[in-house]
């Protein structure tokens, strides 16, 4: 629901990517939830996740690529795209229907890691106008980078922990916090994303008290 | 990742996995973020104090410029308040009504004198209107004024003054010419009142962008940073005056001492193809 009210406010060409992957959220949140109500099937539910993944990855790729001003990103982005969709469908090949490959997920946080690290040293070279923080990309970085980097290790050993009972309690906590806590600092950005309109609003107007008569009398 | 799976088949490694790898990178991350903010708030307070500092001085250069335009109108207006006005006075009384009962001799007396005051009127609003616009620049060039200017100064016996001019073929805009002429002027009352100097050399040289004019003399002079300093200080408009010259011209002034420390130089670096 939160994510299709921001929506709403983020129909603009700049952001639109990232507009688009709050709308995959959503969708694969209901999808997940229908999921677990109706149909109650494990490949199923992980067949969900390897396509939201790869929105996921697309979606945040394309927006950065329209935030970097690095000359080689194109290349990167594209080429890091392909291999990720390519190993994507072969891993959709290759496993059962009940398995799911982490590798997937490390890889991306891997990448998306370097891309927001790369993504604050411009910040930091080029946007000398105002601080960083009124940015509401800025937030919208420092979420995913605390989202991929407190899941890393998470993510980097599930892979062979997946029977543990134990390990999938501890990981439902500490991915529900990780998620829980980036969605906050996603909130703390599409905030400053509305103040920021908002001023610019403002800003449109004369400010002049209407009651001072500036008419032009002949 | 094999190395960390094979650790992490014992709960106790995977568990010092979990957390000391999380802990790592959740506060690598906070560390990254705050780098961030500190540094880019660094920047831009750096930035701002250049900007009010550069602000500052632009300020200073217009308060100046304003200054001497208002001193230089004060002085035309005393030159014609106190030197024209009484000699128009005087001849009006030369002039007067009575004249006509006068005998002839006094009334020729009369117009001589009155003619002889006009005169010295009409030199004197002349002498003005040149401080204003010397007509040898005007007519002649850079090049003419300057050297009138040197001959002038040659003339008073207190001093050497010469003057080459090596490549003014084409003459700059006359706004131009006019702003170098004033900034080369206003040197040379500064080497007069304050250098003590017994020789000025100007030299003249240009390239297919600029033109460069140096004046040498071997006096007490100043550097470039003496120049800066100075002219960023609130009293002293000649300086100021100088730099908000070179400014419209969008050129350039370098105050330097020769390594031999026998005398200095002042070089200006004016492009040709600036419009005023």
């Amino acid at each position: 629901m939160v994510c299709l009210f921001a929506l709403r406010k983020f129909i603009k060409r700049d952001i639109l990517p990232f507009s688009l992957y709050l709308l995959a959220t959503a969708v694969f949140a209901y999808l997940s939830i229908i999921q677990q109500i109706f149909i109650k099937s494990v490949g199923y539910q992980f067949f969900l996740i390897r396509l939201f993944l790869l929105a996921e990855f697309s979606l945040l790729a394309y927006y950065y690529m329209l935030q970097l001003h690095w000359k080689h990103k194109k290349i990167v982005i594209w080429g890091a795209g392909s291999i990720y969709l390519c190993y994507s469908l072969f891993s959709l090949i290759q496993s059962a229907p009940g398995e799911f490959d982490f590798f997937l997920v490390v890889a991306e946080s891997l990448f998306f890691l370097f891309i927001m690290l790369l993504f604050f040293y411009e910040k930091m070279k080029y946007s000398l106008k105002e601080p960083v923080y009124y940015s509401p990309q800025f937030w919208f970085s420092v979420a995913f980078l605390v989202y991929f980097s407190g899941n890393f290790f998470l993510f980097l050993v599930t892979q062979s922990n997946i029977q543990n009972q134990q390990f999938i309690t501890n990981y439902n906590m500490m991915y529900g916090f990780f998620t829980i806590l980036k969605n906050i600092i996603l909130c703390v950005g599409i905030y400053t994303h509305i103040q920021n309109t908002n001023n610019r609003r403002d800003r449109r107007h004369s400010r002049i008290d209407t009651q001072i008569n500036l008419d032009y009398v002949r | 990742m094999i190395l960390l799976q094979t650790i992490a088949q014992s709960p106790t490694g995977l568990n010092y996995i979990l957390i000391f790898g999380t802990l790592a990178m959740v506060s690598l991350t906070v560390g990254v973020v705050f780098f961030v903010i500190l540094h880019q708030r660094k920047v831009i307070r750096f930035n701002e104090q250049l900007k009010r500092l550069e602000d500052e001085k632009q300020q200073i250069l217009l308060n100046a410029s304003i200054k001497f335009q208002e001193e230089e109108r004060n002085r035309i207006a005393a030159d014609l308040h106190d030197d024209v006005g009484p000699l128009l006075a005087t001849a009006r009384l030369y002039l007067n009504e009575n004249l006509v009962h006068q005998e002839q001799a006094a009334q020729i007396q009369s117009i001589m004198s009155a003619k002889q005051i006009i005169d010295d009127a009409i030199q004197l609003i002349r002498n003005i209107s040149h401080s204003m616009m010397p007509p040898t620049l005007k007519n002649f060039g850079l090049e003419s004024a300057i050297s009138d200017m040197f001959q002038k100064l040659n003339g008073s016996g207190t001093m050497n003054a010469s003057v080459r001019f090596h490549d003014y073929k084409n003459r700059l805009k006359l706004e131009q010419e006019l702003h170098i002429f004033r900034v080369v002027q206003e040197l040379i009352n500064n080497i007069i009142k304050h250098s003590n100097a017994g020789f000025i050399h100007l030299t003249q040289n240009a390239n297919a962008s600029h033109t460069y004019i140096r004046l040498h003399h071997d006096g007490r002079g100043i550097v470039q940073t003496e120049f800066e300093r100075l002219n960023h200080v609130a009293n002293g408009l000649g300086l100021k005056n100088i730099a908000s010259r070179i400014k419209v011209l969008n050129g350039n002034i370098y105050f330097e001492i020769d390594p031999s420390h026998t005398y200095y130089k002042v070089t200006l670096e004016i492009p040709k193809d600036h419009n005023v």
